[in-house]
C-alpha cells in the first residue's frame, strides 16, 4: 500500500519525530511511504488518477487544507476526512460542533472587535484565540479592561473563551484509532513545543476524547482539556497532532493508519474502534 | 416565516439595491426578516440557535462564514449551506470539485512561490488570483516570467490558471432554484450600465454546465463565470450568493425563491433535494 | 333552520359553512373523506383564518356535524330534513352527488332550495338537469329551487392533518359577499350573511369570470411562464401586473357593452382586485391557480369567453389571447417534452376548436393561435420567459 503524508515546512528543517517513526514502522511492514510539502510543490489540480491509497494531512496551513479538499473531491482517501479537518481547523465551528454534541466546553463568544469585550471582562477573565490560529499563535489571556489597550486590532475573527482558572496544568489527550493517551504539562506560550508528563487516562476522560473524535469523524487527533472547579472543559481539538511525549505513540498511529488502509484496500467498511468504544 | 440574513453593512455610497428590495418584498409578504451584522456584535456561542426558519448567508466575511458554521452545527437551515459556501470561498477546493464533476475548467495550479510557475509560462500566459479572493480583486494576467517577481509572497498561496483569451464579453450565469440566467458584461466595466450587463439566452452547453455545477455542490443558489475561448467554454470562478446584477427582476425572483424555500422549511420538507436536519440536531460536516 | 353542505373542502368549510353558521343555521357537512368526518365530529368544528394583505383574523366555526357520504341512510335523512342544501364539491364532481340529492328530494314533501357554490356559469341549471335525470320521475325536480352562487372569497388552503386530532383550519380572504339567483329559488331564504339576491344573475356570473377570474388566470399563467411560484410574487412583476390590468380591462369593456357600465366596475374595481392578488397571507401557489387549464379555457370561461365578449364589443382582446396561449402552453407542458413537439400547425386548429371552441382562422381564435405560435417554440422544459414585452427567454 502507498501512504502519502502532506507536511508543512518546519524550523528546524526536519520532519517531526512522529512522522519519522511512523514512516519507519510502515516501511518495515512493507508499505510505501512518501511525502510532500504543498507549499513547495507546484500542484496541478487536474492530474490523472491518484496512486496513493491513503493521504495523511499533517499540516495546518491553508494551502494544504485546500489541497486536501481538492483531493477529497477527486475521491482520494484521507485518514482524517477533509470536512472534519476543515471543521476542527475553524475554532468557531469546532467549538459549536463540540457544544452541540454535548461535549463540555467553556463559555465562548465570537467577534471581530476588541472594544466589544469591555463588558464581558467585568464578569470573566478571557482567553482570545484567532479563529484559524494554531500552535497557540496569537493566543492572549485578558483579565482587565486595561489589558485590551496593548492589543493590536485583530485581522481575523476571534474566538473568545472564558479563561478557566486551574492549577496551571493543561491536560492534553492524544487519540490514535481507539487508543487514548494523556499528557500533562504546564501552560505557557510555547507549551506546544514542550514535552509533558504522561498521565493515566480515566474512563471519563477516555469517553470524552473518543466523543470529540466522533463529532468530526477524526481518527488521529488531540484535544486540550482544562480541569476547572466545574469539571473538565474541552478548549481545543486538533487533527493529526505531534503526540509529543507519548510513549509508544508511533506504533498506535502506525497501526491506525495500517488498519484503515487495509480496510480501504479490501473494500471493506472499517469497523471503527472509536465507535465501538463509545457505544 | 422568520428569516435571518447574515449581511455586511455597505458604505452608503455603494449601490446595492437588490438585497434591500428582497428584504422589502419579504416583509411585505408578512415574513419577519432580521438582518444580522456579525461584525457589529459579540455573539455568545452557547446562545446561537436556530431561531429563524431559514437563514441566508449573504455576507462573505470570515466572521459571517464562521457564524454560519456555528448555526449549521446547531441544525439551522441555511439557504446556501455553510459547507458549500465555505468550499466555494476556497478556489482550490472548488475548482477541484468542479473538475471532478466534469465541468470544463482551465488547467489549474497552486503553489506558495510564484517563481515556480515560470516553466509553465512557456506554454502560454497564466491568470493569477488570490485564492480566497472575490469580485475580481487582485487578478493578474502574467505573460512573462519577470512579472512573477512582482507577485507578493506574503499573500498566501498563489492560485494560477491557464489564461484563455476570452472571445467577446464575459459571461456570468446565475442560478436561482431551477432557473438559470445569463448576463454578459464588458470586463472591466467602466460605467454602472456596463456593470449591470445585458441578459443573454443560455444555450444547451451552458445549461448542462450549470446543472453539473449545481449537482457537484448540491446547491441551487450560486453564480459562475464563463469565458469562451477558441469555441470552448471554461468555468473560471464560482460564487455562493453572488450579486445577481443584470438578472431581470432579480430582487423579485430572489424573494420568490427565498419565500418558497422558507415555506418548504416551515412544512418540514426537504430543501434543495437534501434532507433538512432536524431542529437542534448536530450535523456532521 | 337546517343547512346541509355537501363537500367539506375549502369552499364548503372556508366559506359556506362559516357564513351559514354565523347566520344562525344548524350546519351538517356531507363529505367523501372519512378522516375529515372524524376530525369535524371530534372537534365539533374548525377554524377559518380570514386574511387581508395586512391582517389575519381567526374565526372558530363550532356546533357543526359531519356525515360520511358512504353512510347513505344518514346522508339522505339529513338532506330530507334540510331547509337549505349547499354544494361545494367542484363542478366536475356534481354528477357524482346528483343521485344522492335526487333521492333525498324525491322523499320530501316540502320544496327545497339547492345552492351550488361552484365556480361555473349556469351551474344551477346544470345541477337541476343532473338531479332530474337521476330521479324516477324527472318532473319531481320542478318544485325545487336550484341556483349557483357567485363567490368572491378565495379560500386557498387547508392547514392541518384530517387524520389528526387538532381542528382543521381553512385560510381565505375576509370578503363575504356572494350572489344568488333569486329567480331560481323556490321559496324565500332566511338571510345568510354576505348573500346578495339578484334577479339578473347571469351578468354577475360573467362579471366575476371575465374580470376577477381572468385577472387571476393572467397572473397565474404568465407568472408560470416567468418562473414565479406565488400569485403574490407574480403580481409584483411590472409586466405581469400590467398584463393583469389589461386582461381585466378587456373583459370589462366586453361586459360594459353587453350589460351596461354598472357591471364594469371601472379602474377602481380593477385596483381593488389587484390588491387582493397581493395578499401573501393567502400563500397561493401559481400551480394551484393554473391547474385544470382545459376547463378554464372553455368557450364561455374566463379567458375565451371574456375574449369573445370583448371582440363582439369591437375590442381587440390581445392580452386575453396571450394569456389563453400561455394557458395552452401550460396544458401541453409537464410531459417532459418541449412544447414545440405538441405544437404543430396541423394540430393547432383542432386543439383550439376542441378545448376552446375557437376557429383558428378567424377573429379571437386567430389571435390566440398567433400568440400560441409565438410562445410554444421557446417553451423547452425548464425554460422561462424573462421579458414578455421583449420576448426574451432564459434559454435559446
Amino acid at each position: 500500500m502507498k501512504f502519502h503524508f502532506l507536511l508543512a515546512r518546519r524550523t528546524p528543517d526536519v520532519p517531526s519525530q512522529i512522522i519519522l517513526d511512523v514512516s519507519e514502522i510502515l516501511r518495515r511492514r512493507g508499505h510505501v511511504v512518501e511525502c510532500s510539502i504543498p507549499e513547495e510543490s507546484l500542484c496541478a489540480l487536474d492530474d490523472g488518477p491518484r496512486d496513493p491509497d491513503l493521504y495523511l494531512l499533517k499540516s495546518y496551513t491553508e494551502l494544504s487544507l485546500s489541497l486536501a479538499g481538492a483531493l477529497s473531491a477527486q475521491g482520494a482517501n484521507l485518514i482524517n476526512p477533509y470536512q472534519g479537518c476543515a471543521a476542527a481547523r475553524n475554532k468557531i465551528v469546532c467549538y459549536q460542533m463540540l457544544r452541540q454534541s454535548g461535549v463540555p466546553v467553556p463559555r465562548a463568544w465570537i467577534t471581530s472587535g476588541l472594544s466589544l469585550l469591555k463588558d464581558l471582562l467585568k464578569s470573566y477573565p478571557l482567553i482570545l484565540k484567532p479563529y484559524m490560529g494554531w500552535r497557540g499563535e496569537g493566543v492572549q489571556v485578558i483579565r482587565r479592561e486595561r489589558d485590551l489597550a496593548g492589543l493590536q486590532p485583530p485581522s481575523a475573527p476571534l474566538l473568545i473563551q472564558e479563561y478557566i482558572e486551574n492549577n496551571g496544568e493543561d491536560l492534553r489527550l492524544y487519540v490514535a484509532g481507539g487508543e487514548v493517551f494523556g499528557i500533562r504539562k504546564r501552560f505557557s506560550r510555547s507549551s506546544f513545543a514542550v514535552e509533558g508528563e504522561p498521565t493515566p487516562v480515566s474512563r471519563e476522560m477516555r469517553d470524552l476524547a473518543l466523543r470529540c473524535g466522533q463529532v468530526f469523524g477524526l481518527r488521529l487527533y488531540g484535544l486540550d482539556v482544562i480541569e476547572g472547579s466545574e469539571g473538565p472543559r474541552v478548549v481545543d481539538v486538533n487533527y493529526f497532532p505531534g503526540y509529543k511525549g507519548v510513549p509508544g505513540a508511533a506504533y498506535a498511529v502506525a497501526d491506525c493508519i495500517d488498519h484503515h488502509g487495509r480496510s480501504l484496500h479490501k473494500g471493506l467498511r472499517y469497523s471503527e474502534p472509536v465507535e465501538e468504544a463509545a457505544r | 416565516m422568520k428569516i435571518g440574513m447574515l449581511m455586511l453593512r455597505h458604505p452608503p455610497t455603494r449601490i446595492s439595491p437588490i438585497m434591500p428590495a428582497v428584504v422589502g418584498l419579504l416583509k411585505n409578504w408578512g415574513c419577519e426578516v432580521d438582518i444580522i451584522y456579525p461584525e457589529e456584535k459579540i455573539t455568545l456561542l452557547s446562545q446561537v440557535r436556530a431561531e429563524h426558519d431559514l437563514y441566508i448567508l449573504k455576507s462573505g466575511t470570515e466572521l459571517a462564514l464562521s457564524l454560519a458554521g456555528a448555526l449549521h452545527a446547531v441544525g439551522a437551515r441555511i439557504l446556501n449551506p455553510y459547507p458549500v459556501a465555505a468550499t466555494m470561498r476556497d478556489k482550490i477546493a472548488s475548482m477541484r470539485v468542479l473538475e471532478a464533476a466534469g465541468v470544463p475548467v482551465p488547467e489549474t495550479y497552486i503553489t506558495s512561490h510564484a517563481r515556480q510557475l515560470a516553466d509553465l509560462l512557456d506554454a502560454g500566459p497564466l491568470v493569477l488570483k488570490p485564492y480566497r479572493g472575490s469580485q475580481g480583486r487582485g487578478i493578474h494576467v502574467i505573460w512573462d516570467a519577470d512579472e512573477l517577481d512582482d507577485v507578493s509572497a506574503e499573500e498566501g498561496p498563489v492560485f494560477a490558471q491557464r489564461y484563455h483569451k476570452p472571445e467577446g464579453e464575459d459571461r456570468k450565469i446565475y442560478v436561482i432554484g431551477d432557473q438559470m440566467f445569463g448576463v454578459r458584461r464588458i470586463f472591466p466595466a467602466r460605467t454602472y450600465e456596463e456593470k449591470i450587463g445585458q441578459p443573454f439566452t443560455i444555450d444547451e452547453e451552458l445549461r448542462q454546465i450549470a446543472l453539473r455545477c449545481s449537482r457537484a455542490f448540491g446547491v441551487e443558489l450560486f453564480g459562475f463565470d464563463v469565458i469562451v475561448s477558441k469555441g470552448r467554454s471554461y468555468v473560471v470562478d464560482i460564487q455562493s450568493f453572488p450579486g445577481f446584477k443584470g438578472v431581470p427582476d432579480a430582487a423579485l425572483r430572489l424573494a420568490d425563491y427565498v419565500y418558497s424555500v422558507g415555506q418548504r422549511a416551515l412544512n418540514g420538507e426537504t430543501i434543495f433535494g437534501m434532507s433538512v436536519p432536524a431542529q437542534g440536531k448536530a450535523v456532521t460536516l | 333552520m337546517k343547512a346541509v353542505v355537501i363537500g367539506a373542502g375549502r369552499i364548503g368549510c372556508g366559506l359556506a359553512g362559516q357564513l351559514l353558521r354565523s347566520s344562525g343555521y344548524d350546519v351538517t357537512f356531507i363529505t367523501r373523506n372519512p378522516d375529515v368526518v372524524k376530525n369535524l365530529n371530534f372537534n365539533g368544528g374548525y377554524q377559518v383564518l380570514l386574511t387581508t394583505a395586512t391582517e389575519c383574523r381567526p374565526v372558530t366555526v363550532d356546533g357543526i356535524k359531519a356525515i360520511a357520504s358512504s353512510d347513505a341512510v344518514a346522508a339522505t335523512n339529513a338532506l330530507t330534513q334540510a331547509d337549505l342544501i349547499v354544494t361545494a364539491v367542484c363542478s366536475q364532481n356534481l354528477p357524482a352527488i346528483a343521485p344522492l340529492i335526487a333521492k333525498a328530494l324525491s322523499q320530501r314533501e316540502a320544496p327545497a332550495n339547492v345552492i351550488a357554490f361552484e365556480n361555473m356559469p349556469s351551474v344551477g341549471d346544470c345541477l337541476r338537469r343532473l338531479v332530474a335525470s337521476a330521479m324516477a320521475e324527472p318532473g319531481q325536480v320542478d318544485k325545487h329551487g336550484f341556483s349557483g352562487a357567485v363567490i368572491s372569497r378565495m379560500v386557498t388552503r387547508r392547514v392541518g392533518d384530517p387524520a389528526g386530532q387538532k381542528p382543521l383550519m381553512f385560510v381565505g380572504e375576509a370578503v363575504e359577499e356572494f350572489v344568488v339567483d333569486r329567480s331560481a329559488l323556490c321559496a324565500p331564504l332566511q338571510k345568510i350573511r354576505g348573500m346578495k339576491l339578484v334577479n339578473d344573475y347571469q351578468p354577475w356570473v360573467l362579471q366575476k369570470l371575465y374580470t376577477f377570474s381572468a385577472g387571476h388566470a393572467t397572473a397565474a399563467y404568465l407568472g408560470w411562464l416567468k418562473g414565479y411560484h406565488y400569485i403574490h410574487t407574480a403580481i409584483h412583476d411590472a409586466e405581469i401586473r400590467k398584463a393583469v390590468f389589461n386582461a381585466m380591462a378587456e373583459g370589462q369593456r366586453g361586459l360594459a357593452a353587453k350589460f351596461g357600465r354598472e357591471f364594469a366596475r371601472g379602474r377602481a374595481g380593477l385596483e381593488a382586485t389587484v390588491a387582493r392578488f397581493e395578499n401573501a397571507n393567502l400563500n397561493d401557489p401559481i400551480v394551484r391557480v393554473a391547474r385544470d387549464p382545459h376547463r378554464k379555457l372553455a368557450a364561455d370561461e374566463r379567458l375565451v369567453g371574456a375574449g369573445r365578449l370583448a371582440e363582439a364589443a369591437g375590442v381587440f382582446p390581445q392580452q386575453l389571447a396571450m394569456v389563453a396561449a400561455a394557458a395552452l402552453c401550460f396544458s401541453t407542458s409537464g410531459n417532459g417534452k418541449p412544447c414545440t413537439a405538441c405544437f404543430e400547425q396541423s394540430q393547432t386548429a383542432a386543439t383550439l376548436n376542441e378545448i376552446c371552441g375557437l376557429d383558428a382562422a378567424h377573429g379571437f381564435g386567430r389571435i390566440v393561435a398567433k400568440s400560441w405560435a409565438q410562445l410554444a417554440p421557446s417553451l423547452l422544459p425548464g425554460n422561462l420567459l424573462l421579458s414578455l414585452n421583449q420576448r426574451l427567454w432564459a434559454r435559446v
